[in-house]
C-alpha cells in the first residue's frame, strides 16, 4: 500500500490545522508496521483515512481493498454476544450459520476467547472484549488490519500478553497491520518497520526486518534503538 | 436483595395500615359527615359489591380497551416520527415545533371540540389517549435514534453497511432501552388521559365510574373507584415491565433495562 502526499486539516475554531503534511508512506502488505508519535501527530487521522471515515483534502492512498480496524475503544455492540459480535460485518447468510460457521471456531481459538461464545460485552473484562474486537476485524477477512492504539486502555500484564498473541495471529493469518502507537516498547515489541509520524510527516523509519520475535527489548542493539528512538520524539 | 425486597415491602405494608387507621379517625372524627367520606369499612364494602356483581371488571375492561387502541396507535405514529427525525431531519425542521405547540396543550383541553367533531363515541376518546402517550414516546424513540453512539456507527461503515442496515442492525437496537421508557411512560399517560376523558364524556369506563357515583353521591364508590384506578395502573405497568424482561431481555442481556421511575426520561411535560 503506497501513500502519496496525503493532507488533511481541520478547521478548529476558526483556524486551519494542518494535521498531515504531504505524507508519504510505504506499508508492507504482509508485515507489521508501526506508526510512532505523540498525541496529536495524526495517526489516528492517518488511519481513519484509510479506513475510510474521513476524506483526504488531497493526495492519494494506493488500493487497500478491504479494511479490518480495531479502535481503541473494543466498540462491540452490547446487544449481542461474543459470537453474534465476532460475526457482525458478514453477511447474512454467514450470520445465519453460527456456531457451525467454521471461520468463527477457528477465529475464537486463535484469539482465545473459547468459553466465551455467548458472553455478552459487559461481562467481559476490557481485554476480553479488545480480543473480540480483533476476532471481529479478522472474521471480515480484511487484506489490511488497522489498529489505533489498541491496547492503550489495558494494564501492563494484559497488554504484554496481548502483544504476544497479536505475534502468534500475525504469524499465522499473515495480514498487513498497520499499528499505531504512542509507546515506543510497543513499537518496538511488534514492529518490522516502525515510522515515526510528527507534525503530520514522516520523520523517520527504521526496520527491525532482521530482529526475530520474540524480542528481548533488553538486548544491546535494541536498547540503543530505543535510546535513538527515544531522541528522535524528543526533539522538536 | 431478596431480603430487601422483604423489607421494602414490610415498610409499604406499614404506611398503608398507617393511612388506613387515620382514614378510620377522620371517618369517625365527625369532621366530615359519612356522605362525605365514608370509613374504609363501607368504601371496602362497595368495592366488593362491584367486584362481586362484576361491574368493576366491566368498566376496567372498556378503559383498557380504549388505553390499549389509543396506546398502539400513538406508538406508532411516534415510532414513524422517529424514524422520520432520525432519517430525515430536513422533514422533521417542518413539523417539529408545530409538534412542540401540540406538546403544551394538555389534550383534555381538546376534549370539547373533539366531542363535537367526533362524537361522544370511541373516536374522541382514542384521540385523547393517542394526544396523550404520542409525546413521551415520540420524545424518546427519536432521542434513542439520535442519539446512537457515533462510536458504533463507526463500526458500521467499516463494515460497509447501508443506510437501512445500519439503521436496524445498529440504530434500532441500541434505541431499545429509550423506546422502551417512551412506552412505559406513554402507558401511564394514557391512563391518566382516559380517565379524564371518561369522566367528560362516557357512558361506560372507569372514569365514568367516579363521575356516576360522585353524582349519586355515593363518595364511597368514588374512593373505591379511585383506589382500583391506581392499582390497575400499578398492574398495567408491572405487566409491561414483565413483558419486557421476558420477550425483550433475551435479545439485548447486558444493556441497562429500563427498571426505575428515577432515571432521566422525556415525559413530554
Amino acid at each position: 500500500m503506497e501513500i502519496q502526499n496525503l493532507c488533511k486539516s481541520y478547521q478548529v475554531s476558526g483556524r486551519k490545522l494542518d494535521v498531515l503534511n504531504q505524507l508519504d508512506l510505504n506499508i508492507d502488505d504482509h508485515g507489521i508496521t508501526v506508526i510512532l508519535g505523540r498525541s496529536g501527530c495524526g495517526k489516528t487521522t492517518l488511519l481513519r483515512l484509510i479506513a475510510g471515515l474521513e476524506h483526504a483534502d488531497s493526495g492519494e492512498i494506493g488500493d487497500v481493498g478491504k479494511t479490518g480496524i480495531i479502535f481503541q475503544e473494543p466498540r462491540l455492540m452490547p446487544w449481542l454476544n461474543v459470537t453474534d459480535n465476532i460475526l457482525f460485518g458478514l453477511p447474512k447468510s454467514e450470520r445465519k450459520q453460527k456456531t457451525e460457521h467454521a471461520k468463527l471456531k477457528h477465529l475464537i481459538e486463535l484469539t482465545g476467547l473459547s468459553g466465551f461464545e455467548k458472553a455478552f460485552p459487559s461481562q467481559l473484562s476490557g481485554g476480553m472484549q479488545q480480543r473480540a474486537a480483533l476476532a471481529r476485524a479478522l472474521a471480515y477477512e480484511p487484506e489490511y488490519l488497522l489498529m489505533d492504539e489498541p491496547f492503550a486502555a489495558l494494564d501492563h500484564f494484559t497488554r504484554k500478553q496481548m502483544q504476544e498473541e497479536l505475534l502468534k495471529i500475525h504469524s499465522e493469518e499473515k495480514k498487513g497491520i498497520l499499528f499505531v502507537t504512542h509507546s515506543i516498547d510497543e513499537a518496538m515489541t511488534i514492529g518490522k518497520k516502525i515510522v515515526i509520524l510528527e507534525h503530520g510527516v514522516c520523520k523517520k523509519e527504521y526496520s527491525l526486518e532482521h530482529v526475530s520475535y520474540p524480542r528481548d527489548l533488553l538486548d544491546g542493539t535494541l536498547v540503543e534503538l530505543k535510546k535513538e528512538i527515544t531522541q528522535q520524539i524528543g526533539m522538536d | 436483595m431478596k431480603n430487601k425486597e422483604k423489607r421494602r415491602r414490610i415498610k409499604t405494608g406499614i404506611v398503608i395500615l398507617l393511612l388506613l387507621a387515620a382514614w378510620q379517625v377522620a371517618s369517625m372524627s365527625g369532621i366530615w359527615s359519612a356522605y362525605v367520606l365514608p370509613s374504609p369499612a363501607k368504601t371496602g364494602r362497595a368495592l366488593w359489591v362491584m367486584i362481586e356483581n362484576g361491574v368493576l371488571f366491566q368498566h376496567i375492561m372498556v378503559s383498557f380497551k380504549r388505553v390499549l387502541e389509543g396506546f398502539t396507535i400513538a406508538f406508532a405514529l411516534a415510532f414513524i416520527g422517529g424514524v422520520i427525525a432520525y432519517g430525515i431531519p430536513s422533514l422533521e425542521e417542518f413539523y417539529g415545533d408545530v409538534l412542540e405547540f401540540m406538546r403544551n396543550v394538555p389534550p383534555i383541553s381538546l376534549i370539547a371540540l373533539l366531542i363535537l367533531w367526533f362524537g361522544i363515541g370511541e373516536v374522541s376518546k382514542i384521540i385523547i389517549i393517542v394526544l396523550a402517550s404520542f409525546f413521551p414516546m415520540y420524545l424518546n424513540i427519536s432521542k434513542g435514534f439520535v442519539s446512537t453512539d457515533h462510536k458504533l456507527l463507526e463500526v458500521g461503515s467499516v463494515f460497509g453497511l447501508n443506510r437501512w442496515e445500519t439503521f436496524y442492525r445498529i440504530v434500532l437496537p441500541a434505541a431499545i432501552p429509550d423506546i422502551l421508557v417512551g412506552m412505559r411512560v406513554g402507558l401511564g399517560y394514557s391512563w391518566r388521559a382516559i380517565i379524564g376523558a371518561e369522566m367528560i364524556a362516557a357512558s361506560k369506563g372507569l372514569g365514568y365510574l367516579i363521575l356516576d357515583a360522585q353524582q349519586m353521591s355515593r363518595s364511597d364508590k368514588v374512593i373505591a373507584g379511585i383506589i382500583t384506578i391506581g392499582l390497575v395502573g400499578i398492574l398495567s405497568d408491572w405487566l409491561f415491565k414483565l413483558l419486557i424482561t421476558k420477550v425483550i431481555r433475551r435479545e439485548m442481556t447486558g444493556q441497562a433495562l429500563p427498571n426505575s421511575e428515577n432515571e432521566a426520561v422525556n415525559t413530554g411535560r
